[in-house]
């Protein structure tokens, strides 16, 4: 009898092992920060096809409906160009690209500032940017040598935004190389050698402040390096690797559940609860000549025996100014 | 024969939950309809075991042993037994054996007749006297009403006389009372060699209808109850008996007479037993240990996400609890699908900053003394988000309701298992139902809409310890 029993019982937990319960802490983190925010400036629910799950959305700047799709599958990162037709509540697929990887950390993607359906994406396996486009085939700004890292920035001409992409690499000798490309051109500055190389690259920048440099030693532990006008490198006191630029000069770390916002010389300032509530990019609002940031939701609703899920995507925008209104 | 009878029916259980899984693995409804089927079943095991304890009037076969506890007359309601008539057969080495059971079977026809019990061995015709002695102390202790005695001579000849095996020959018969031992009937009829047909229905009327006219006897006794104070009996009379302050209670009662009775007194263990009452007075010393009103309770939600419940009884039927559902740490089977994404389920281990606290109260549907208890409960739980250090702002609060079966494995330890569902009132169900991340393959299912949202079935097992 209690053999039967015990065999019952275990039966039961094997079949029953597969449970998902209603809870994400990436999804709760989401709504907590997006209930700061008020209402999403554009939200639509779409069916997607199979090859969509567990990928998120970052739209282009000057349409919300288009932009990229980034699907993290165990041994590779799949990004695709999509356009989504809220009435009709589904979505086209234009471009694919898939890189075989082992990790995410290192990928950015960068809506092209002032071009629609152009996208460009980094991480260190492609050891620059390409150039996602729904009419050209993709071109790649990388470099030969060792690469460092790769970043953005954007900045305000007074009639347009400017966008410009970094890359950092070293060959040899007691300089590193950071490449600046405006989309048209590219330009080189050279800062001294830091004691120690990030073994993993993260995010390579400059702006008006200075050049950052960012990754992961051997030992996994985060380094930040930071070249200012009279001299440098200094190590700043990052405890996060560093991922990305506001237009304010603001340093932010994302580690997928939260994004942390550093002064421009290291010191956090403060987090906010992410999860997949994603900082997509900054934009200039010209009617209040302010920066603005960005945030995407994307929300997947599975469907039992269906290979189309339904996916709600939601759009949501505070000035950077702001930024700390939605501080955890 | 309990046990065994039992370990077929969870035999029979496992069988269909096996097919039942198998047949509807991707059909959550279906498994939730076998999941009640599951249910249904164990209240099946439960019905029959209390059924199986009333024993069905009738020969028992076998030796002395095994039959003579077999056929200790069990059943629970005493008073239409007064005028039921039990019988205990012997017959001669002289008799065929097959016509034996044929006699067993013309008095099982006989209204009013609570038991008939054949002795196991033919009686020697030598030693007669003595095995219907021997056989009137067991009647006695058995509570049996008559001794029937049955040989077969030649035509015309004393019983001593034995006939030959072909031809005429004459039944005698004897029937003993077995209260006062005398022999109060005693008959003879003639007779062919039967055939098989005439062995079912018509040789034994003649002596079948004298059995007929006999009537048990019985008369009223007295029995003093002894107990803890307030102890409540069922089985003696068709109201329960409560003992007073002192612990007593003094029934009356029909003697002899047998009565399966059952005890229950709030703090402690609950008594059941069987008594065989021939003399009046008599006392009954009830042993209840006390019984704390703790219990400890580890279950699996799911079989994967552990949780720890303390629950206080409050009397024999209501307990309340309090713990907590924990998420951190869950046990998961990734498949091809899941291996594929990066999320939370691509490990054998879930770990999910989710907490929830919660109150419960439950109520047994059964007694103390039943096998497999079923029970309802409800369960309102907060849902503290361990990462944000807050209560989950997507939904606060969670309710569970749910039926359950608990075994009683040992005294103090109790398997059970439960099923129900889980309702997540006063959030948006879109934003719930996102957080499942991805599609689930165990047998469950969820309904949402913008203000609730429901997990069915949720099924839950674990096991309670007496503290």
């Amino acid at each position: 009898m209690k053999k039967i029993v015990v065999e019952l019982f275990s039966s039961i937990v094997l079949l029953t092992s597969c449970w998902h319960p209603p809870f994400d802490p990436d999804v709760s983190a989401s709504v907590l920060s997006a209930r700061k925010l008020g209402d999403p400036v554009l939200e639509f629910k779409v069916s997607l096809p199979y090859e969509a799950r567990y990928g998120y959305f970052i739209p282009c700047k000057f349409s919300y409906t288009q932009g990229g799709w980034i699907t993290k599958e165990a041994h590779s990162l799949r990004i695709t160009y999509v356009i989504f037709d809220p009435i009709l509540k589904t979505g086209v697929i234009l471009k694919k690209e898939q890189l075989n990887v082992s990790s995410f950390a290192g990928l950015q993607v960068f809506s092209h500032p002032n071009d629609l359906q152009v996208l460009y994406i980094s991480h260190p396996a492609i050891k620059g940017w390409v150039r996602m486009s729904t009419t050209d085939s993709l071109s790649y700004v990388t470099t030969n040598n060792l690469f460092l890292g790769a970043g953005a920035t954007l900045t305000w001409s007074g009639t347009e935004e400017v966008g410009i992409l970094y890359i950092a690499s070293y060959e040899d000798g007691e300089q590193i190389t950071l490449k600046g490309y405006d989309m048209t051109s590219s330009n080189e500055v050279y800062y001294p050698l830091p004691p120690q190389l990030p073994a993993a690259p993260i995010f390579a920048a400059k702006n008006d402040y200075g050049a950052y440099l960012s990754g992961t030693l051997t030992d996994g532990t985060p380094v930040t390096y930071y070249w200012f006008e009279a001299g440098g490198p200094v190590q700043l006191p990052l405890g996060r690797a560093m991922t990305g630029l506001l237009s304010d000069g603001r340093l932010l770390a994302d580690t997928g559940d939260r994004l942390y916002v550093y002064d421009k010389d290291g010191n956090e300032c403060f987090a906010i609860a992410t999860g997949s509530f994603k900082f997509s990019f900054e934009r200039y609002d010209a009617v209040n000549s302010r920066w603005v940031s960005v945030f995407t939701r994307t929300l997947q609703i599975a469907a039992s025996n269906n290979d189309e899920w339904d996916y709600l995507i939601s759009i949501y925008e505070i000035p950077t100014a702001d930024l700390e209104k939605l501080k955890l | 024969m309990v046990d065994m009878t039992q370990q077929t029916w969870f035999y029979i259980l496992l069988r269909s939950a096996r097919s039942t899984f198998h047949g509807t693995f991707h059909h959550a409804l279906g498994w939730f309809k076998g999941l009640l089927g599951i249910l249904l079943f164990l209240a099946l095991v439960q019905l029959s075991a209390q059924e199986m304890q009333t024993v069905i009037p009738g020969p028992s076969p076998g030796n002395n042993e095994s039959s003579l506890a077999a056929a200790v007359p069990l059943a629970p309601e005493p008073v239409d037994t007064v005028s039921l008539r039990s019988f205990v057969i012997l017959y001669s080495d002289s008799i065929e054996p097959s016509w034996a059971t044929s006699l067993v079977y013309a008095l099982g026809k006989l209204e009013r007749v609570r038991e008939v019990y054949l002795w196991p061995e033919p009686v020697p015709q030598s030693t007669a006297p003595k095995v219907i002695a021997e056989a009137l102390r067991w009647a006695s202790l058995k509570d049996m009403g008559f001794v029937l005695y049955v040989t077969r001579t030649a035509p015309g000849k004393p019983e001593s006389e034995v006939a030959s095996r072909e031809g005429s020959f004459d039944i005698h018969y004897r029937v003993f009372r077995v209260l006062s031992a005398q022999e109060i009937m005693a008959a003879t009829f003639s007779a062919e060699t039967p055939t098989q047909e005439e062995l079912q229905n018509t040789f034994w009327l003649s002596l079948a209808a004298a059995m007929d006219t006999l009537e048990a006897q019985r008369r009223a006794g007295r029995l003093t109850i002894r107990g803890v104070p307030g102890s409540k009996l069922f089985g003696f009379t068709k109201a329960p008996i409560q003992l007073d302050n002192t612990g007593e209670a003094t029934i009356t009662v029909e003697i002899p007479g047998t009565y399966r009775y059952r005890a229950f007194a709030s703090g402690y263990e609950a008594r059941s037993g069987v008594l065989t009452l021939l003399d009046s007075p008599s006392v009954l010393q009830l042993e209840q240990p006390a019984q704390s009103p703790w219990y400890f309770e580890s279950g699996a939600l799911m079989g994967q996400f552990g949780d720890v419940w303390i629950h206080r009884h409050i009397g024999n039927s209501i307990w309340l609890g309090l713990g907590f559902q924990q998420y951190w740490i869950g046990l998961y089977f990734p498949n091809q699908e899941d291996l594929k994404y990066t999320s939370n389920y691509t490990n054998y281990f879930v770990s999910l900053p989710l907490l929830e606290p919660g109150i419960q109260a439950g109520y047994y549907l059964s007694d103390g003394l039943s096998l497999i208890k079923p029970y309802v409960s409800g369960t309102l739980f907060l849902r503290v988000n361990t990462s944000l250090l807050q209560l989950d702002p997507i939904a606060f609060m969670a309710i569970s309701a749910q039926t359950g079966l608990e075994y009683t494995l040992l005294p103090k330890l109790r398997p059970f298992i439960e099923l129900g569902f889980r309702f997540y009132p006063f959030c948006d169900g879109l934003y719930l139902a996102a957080s499942r991340g991805g599609e689930v393959r165990a047998p469950s299912t969820f309904l949402f809409s913008d203000s609730w949202y429901v997990d069915i079935p949720i099924l839950r097992l674990g096991v309670r310890f007496n503290l």
